[in-house]
């Protein structure tokens, strides 16, 4: 009897390490102005796929230090655009840093894209890929996904489709994300989302209602200070806000 | 007739002396190598003696990646000059305000 059990735990334990985790190495950028201005950085993001479960991420190329000098605040997390998803229970958590750098997670719908296939094809890295182009929270995306790696997952939200997306763009190429390699790793710390999942975490409508309250905070701020020095009155400060997702 | 002509010639001349509304862009570069266009404005109804009004906007970026603010500060002074150092300076009170508000 021992013996069996001892056996059964042997090939249980080959069963879950023969499910392999692998790594999909993209390069890109982002520009953090969206458009109004070019504040293009570099990024590395990384898809790290354990069977149903992902998580996409991306980090500055180089060194990245949030600094608050001058008429520029940066307080870009060092890893941005986070997402987790897995595809089992239909989830997807996303991370969303706040004016103190605190992380949040926030819940998301997986895949809800509705895309639209094409023909045309190129291949990257040597890999063949087809176009996908869609509407996604207030901007149109192209993807070039590969049918041959049966993944519907990609960089950042996107994915649903009948391949891993390989390239990622929108269509005024803020964000661009082009994949360049792979390899093999342990896995990754999935613990810290499966808990968020199973606690229960607010979605998008909570999300948006957050990024309204710290700009709402910034507005009642500047309002304050305007009044108390307003002297001529002439000068007026205004704070605008800027979402990459639309947020209504 | 004569005099009727004249006076109407008189009114009209009067007229085109008047300032016309219009705007001048003109590019102005600060020494951050951010670029700001002023707008020269002229009242339409101005009058010899009133004087024009030059109007600078300063912005401020508090960047939170996939989120940004933007500030910006809107001044108005008889000269540009003055306009300009008005402008920096509210909006280094308003990004004062803002690292308050982070701190």
């Amino acid at each position: 009897m021992k013996i069996y059990i001892l056996i059964c735990s042997i090939v249980t334990m080959g069963f879950v390490n023969a499910q392999t985790t692998t790594m999909f190495v993209y390069e890109g950028k982002f520009n953090s102005s969206f458009g109004r201005a070019d504040n293009f950085r570099q990024f590395k993001g990384t898809l790290i796929v354990s069977g149903d479960k992902s998580l996409f991420t991306m980090k500055e190329s180089g060194v990245h230090l949030a600094s608050v000098q001058g008429n520029n605040i940066d307080l870009r997390p060092d890893s941005m655009f986070t997402v987790f998803k897995d595809v089992e229970s239909n989830s997807l958590l996303f991370e969303f840093s706040d004016l103190n750098q605190r992380t949040h997670l926030f819940a998301d719908t997986l895949f809800p894209m509705d895309w639209k296939t094409s023909e045309e094809q190129r291949s990257i890295g040597g890999i063949p890929c087809l176009k996908a182009v869609t509407q996604f929270k207030g901007r149109g995306y192209t993807a070039w996904y590969a049918p041959t790696i049966t993944i519907p997952d990609g960089p950042w939200k996107l994915g649903g489709l009948p391949g891993l997306i390989l390239e990622a763009y929108d269509d005024e190429d803020n964000w661009h994300m082009t994949f360049v390699s792979k390899q093999e790793v342990n896995g990754f710390d999935q613990d810290h989302f499966m808990a968020a999942m199973k606690k229960g975490t607010a979605g998008f409508p909570a999300f948006a209602a957050q990024v309204k309250k710290i700009f709402s905070r910034l507005e009642a701020a500047l309002g304050a200070q305007s009044s108390a020095n307003c002297v001529d009155c002439q000068t007026r400060s205004v704070v605008k806000f800027h979402s990459w997702e639309k947020i209504d | 007739m004569k005099k009727v002509i004249l006076s109407v010639a008189m009114m009209f001349a009067a007229f085109l002396t008047q300032a016309a509304v219009g705007k001048q862009m003109e590019e102005v570069k600060f020494k951050s190598g951010e670029v700001q266009m002023k707008t020269v404005e002229r009242g339409n109804d101005a009058s010899p003696g009133e004087e024009a009004l030059c109007t600078i906007t300063m912005k401020g970026r508090i960047d939170l990646g996939p989120i940004e603010a933007e500030v910006s500060c809107t001044t108005s002074a008889t000269t540009c000059e003055a306009a300009t150092v008005s402008a920096i300076n509210c909006l280094s009170a308003a990004m004062k305000t803002v690292r308050m508000v982070i701190m």
